[in-house]
């Protein structure tokens, strides 16, 4: 399960610059997806709004720096005492709605903070909010590419071993149940509202990890971290990848994330026009995965591992 | 606040409120009926507007404008239910969501392919151009008229769903979609003509507001996302519920905006009050949606579900 | 006499129908009550709002002591009072022993303390297989409920509803569905149950009702026109007329 997890490694030993960025990237992509795994995967909650998160995340770093503070730790807190204090907020209003409506409303809260995010003109407004330097840690010098890159690998793989943990365990399996079949939850006893909320929050938690990481990474905070796209590209993540399963994200992060690379630079020894055009209009070729994946795809690419598949 | 000012404010919230109606119809039908959550409604608005305005700046007859914006849509919503949508009522809401989605992506691209990145601009015909005299104020005809044209579909479209008897199966399946479809009645049909409705009326609302917005990939979003919230304070699958809910929407963010700063000014400092109202004014309608479903979860005018 | 359930004055009408029409109804504690009647005549809806999946738009229902009338499903079930369902609701996806574990959860209050693999945890597994044994689906412990026979599916559901240890079970209609000599097997399952835990059972298939019951009530339009011991009912001229068209049922 974990052989997926060591790739980084070797490819880290490359070396070049540009690799280690982009491989934190996906580290850091693949984190999001664990985190809405949580709610979506295990939880059923068809949340188009996870993106507000990683945004919130990414904003609390900037915010911060912005007025001078730039210890870790606090932006850290404020990042996850501002994230979960939203999201139990938001899923208490949400989680009273079902089905279409849950996806639909989770997608206009997520909008609505976009809109409010783009009229901070102190905070950058439409244009994003530049950051100085990457947060202090005390000891940790996390301005050094490597360092970074192993402290997002390490926080990956604690939330995966988390997750792991979690199914298995009382809380997971209520949430599972409620997904399974939530009025016979609630006709075994189960307070169902209290066990999906602690899910939702702690789901946008790890995501507001994982923009707390990507400001760093990039050091900037934009608004476009919390545009509807960016919740569509995890769940297609999350899905594809095969919701449900604790390695499922990590390997939906890597192929889309790979497919960008691929489609967006290569040019497959094609005439330098045609690979232009490939180049530059690469979501379509996405778009059609996407939509050939759902339509073929029932378990996810990582649930139809032929090993997975004798384990059911 | 002359009375003509705030008369004007009222027009322009009703005109975008009518737009977002034509939207809304058109979606919650496919939402309430076939449980289908087709978030690439707001790529046909797209498609309307640059079909329109592709064939409006080509050939300079705006009739042919019209028929190809509509027509086109009508055609892409029909090709898309018979090749992608109908594949996906059985399944979970979660696929209809991901393919959707696929397919916003791709539309957006094959516009940039088709028509470049950036906006394309296309003007008011002729006989729409200028001013009426309304209430005390000239009004732009053109707005006017999008106006106009809203409360006659709106007319027809209750005319249809409450005095034909395609309405009747409309509102039933709205109501209970698996009675019908066990009633023998040929339920395919019925779908491809829920879906090519609701596409048609977006290719109309997409053409109608070509002139004035920004025609470029990624236009369909904002308003798709603005669409939502009329059918989630409306109640999914209720037409009523689109058309009021449009309204308040409509009104809400168009009065908002312009009264909220002045409101504030009253009692804060000028740059206070600039800052404050236009972040409370760009998230007034998502305020107002949670209102009404801390209320009322199932939205303002629910369907009754058999 | 010790009334477990006491329902009072029930009324429940969806749009002018009227589906329960100001049931009263008693179950003493230890007995098996049985709940018959014609189709429609509203047993459903009765169940449901004992289960508190419906609120009735007035009347009372006290269990065990409690005003329980307002109470929400999740409360009514940690109270003692558990329902099984006529179409079967169990977690598909799960297998027949994940299925009772988690039923077994449920009568703990908090599930966010343990770290521990629930299918590791004896102090959950055990009561589920014991569950299962009662039931006799032992041999099919790790099978996923959504691949076992209807039969199966129906002793898991009776499995799940043991497991929460009740005070009062609410079955509606168990034997649903089942062949003749899987309503016999569920007949003497039943039988074994009734020391244990008071029952109020809705169902069809006479042959059980009459096997199994102590008292039964018969419900019609809604309200219940007849209550008393099995032999009274069946002998009643009242009832017979009741279930016209319908007399081969009774005998």
């Amino acid at each position: 399960m974990l052989s997926f997890a060591v790739l980084p490694i070797v490819a880290h030993l490359i070396g070049e610059s540009y690799f280690i960025t982009y491989a934190t990237r996906i580290l850091i992509m693949a984190l999001a997806a664990a985190g809405l795994n949580i709610a979506l995967g295990y939880g059923g909650m068809i949340s188009l709004g996870h993106a507000l998160y990683l945004g919130l995340g990414a904003y609390a770093v900037g915010i911060c720096a912005h007025h001078g503070i730039g210890n870790g730790w606090i932006q850290l807190l404020v990042a996850l005492g501002v994230g979960g204090a939203l999201a139990c907020v938001l899923g208490l209003i949400c989680l009273r709605t079902k089905g279409m409506a849950f996806i639909m409303i989770t997608l206009a809260f997520a909008q609505m903070f976009y809109f409010l995010v783009v009229t901070l003109d102190d905070y950058g407004g439409d244009d994003g909010l530049p950051i100085a330097a990457r947060s202090a840690f005390g000891g940790l010098n996390i301005e050094n590419s490597t360092v970074f890159y192993y402290l997002s690998f390490a926080i990956l793989v604690a939330t995966l071993l988390f997750t792991a943990r979690m199914v298995k365990a009382r809380f997971g399996r209520v949430i599972r149940g409620c997904h399974s079949n939530h009025q016979r939850m609630q006709t075994l006893g189960y307070d169902t509202m209290r066990y999906r909320l602690a899910a939702y929050v702690i789901s946008a938690l790890i995501c507001v990890i994982a923009g707390f990481l990507l400001a760093n990474l990039v050091r900037f905070a934009s608004p476009s971290y919390l545009m509807w796209i960016v919740s569509g590209e995890l769940m297609v993540m999350v899905i594809l990848g095969g919701m449900g399963t604790v390695m499922g994200p990590v390997v939906g992060a890597v192929v889309i994330l790979l497919i960008e690379a691929v489609f967006a630079n290569s040019s497959f020894g094609l005439s330098t026009e045609l690979a232009t055009f490939i180049n530059d209009h690469w979501m379509a070729v996405l778009g059609i995965v996407v939509v050939l994946g759902t339509m073929l795809v029932e378990k996810g690419l990582y649930g139809s591992l032929p090993e997975r598949r004798n384990r059911a | 606040m002359s009375f003509p000012l705030v008369a004007l404010q009222l027009l322009n919230g009703l005109q975008l409120g009518i737009l977002l109606f034509l939207m809304s119809a058109g979606l919650t039908l496919v939402l309430g009926i076939m449980s289908f959550v087709n978030l690439m409604h707001g790529s046909l608005f797209m498609l309307g507007a640059y079909f329109s305005a592709a064939t409006l700046n080509s050939t300079g007859s705006f009739l042919w404008a019209v028929v190809v914006g509509v027509a086109g849509t009508l055609v892409v919503g029909l090709i898309l239910e018979r090749i992608i949508f109908r594949k996906l009522y059985k399944r979970d809401h979660l696929y209809q969501v991901l393919a959707t989605v696929g397919l916003i992506l791709f539309f957006n691209e094959v516009v940039r392919m088709i028509w470049g990145s950036g906006a394309m601009s296309t003007s008011i015909p002729e006989f729409l151009q200028g001013t009426v005299q309304l209430f005390g104020l000239r009004y732009p005809v053109y707005r006017f008229a999008i106006i106009v044209t809203g409360l006659c579909v709106g007319l027809l479209l209750y005319i249809l769903i409450h005095r034909t008897r395609i309405g009747i199966l409309i509102r039933a399946g709205a109501s209970n979609a698996t009675m019908i479809a066990s009633l023998g009645i040929n339920i395919r049909r019925l779908n491809a003509g829920v879906v090519g409705l609701g596409a048609a009326l977006a290719g109309l609302a997409g053409l109608m507001a070509a002139p004035f917005t920004s025609v470029q990939a990624g236009m369909g979003e904002p308003i798709l996302i603005m669409t939502l919230v009329v059918i989630v304070t409306g109640g999914i699958g209720s037409v009523r519920g689109a058309f009021y809910g449009a309204i308040i929407v409509g009104l809400v963010d168009t009065v908002g905006r312009v009264f909220l700063p002045v409101l504030l000014r009253g009692f804060m400092e000028p740059l206070q009050a600039q800052t404050l109202s236009a972040a409370i004014a760009s998230v007034l309608i998502y305020l107002v949606m949670a209102a009404v479903l801390a209320l009322k979860p199932e939205g303002l005018f629910p369907v009754k579900h058999g | 006499m010790s009334a477990l359930l006491q329902i009072s004055d029930l009324y429940k009408s969806f749009r002018g129908i009227v589906a329960t029409d100001r049931a009263t109804l008693t179950v003493d504690k230890g007995e098996l009550h049985a709940l018959i009647g014609p189709n429609g005549a509203g047993k459903s809806t009765l169940v449901n709002q004992i289960s508190g999946e419906i609120a009735p738009d007035s009347g009372s229902i006290v269990f065990d002591g409690d005003d329980i009338t307002r109470w929400k499903a999740p409360k009514r079930a940690q109270a003692g009072l558990v329902r099984s369902y006529q179409i079967t609701s169990v977690f598909n996806d799960m297998t027949a022993l994940e299925n009772v574990v988690m039923a077994v959860q449920a009568r703990n209050r908090s599930h966010f303390g343990s770290w521990k693999d629930t299918m590791k945890d004896p102090s959950l597994t055990t009561p589920a297989l014991e569950a299962l044994e009662l039931v006799d689906l032992a041999g099919q412990v790790d099978v996923p409920a959504g691949e076992m026979a209807h039969g199966g599916r129906r002793q898991l559901e009776l499995a799940m509803a043991v497991a929460l240890q009740p005070k009062l079970m609410l079955l509606d209609e168990p034997l649903a569905g089942m062949s003749q000599s899987e309503s016999e097997s569920m007949t003497r399952l039943l039988g074994r149950l009734k020391k244990e835990v008071t029952i109020l059972l809705i169902e069809h298939d006479m042959q059980a009702v009459f096997a199994l019951a102590d008292r039964v009530t018969v419900l019609v339009a809604g309200r219940p026109i007849a209550t008393g011991l099995p032999d009274e009912i069946r002998n009643s001229q009242l009832v017979k007329d009741a279930y016209l068209g319908e007399p081969e049922e009774l005998l």
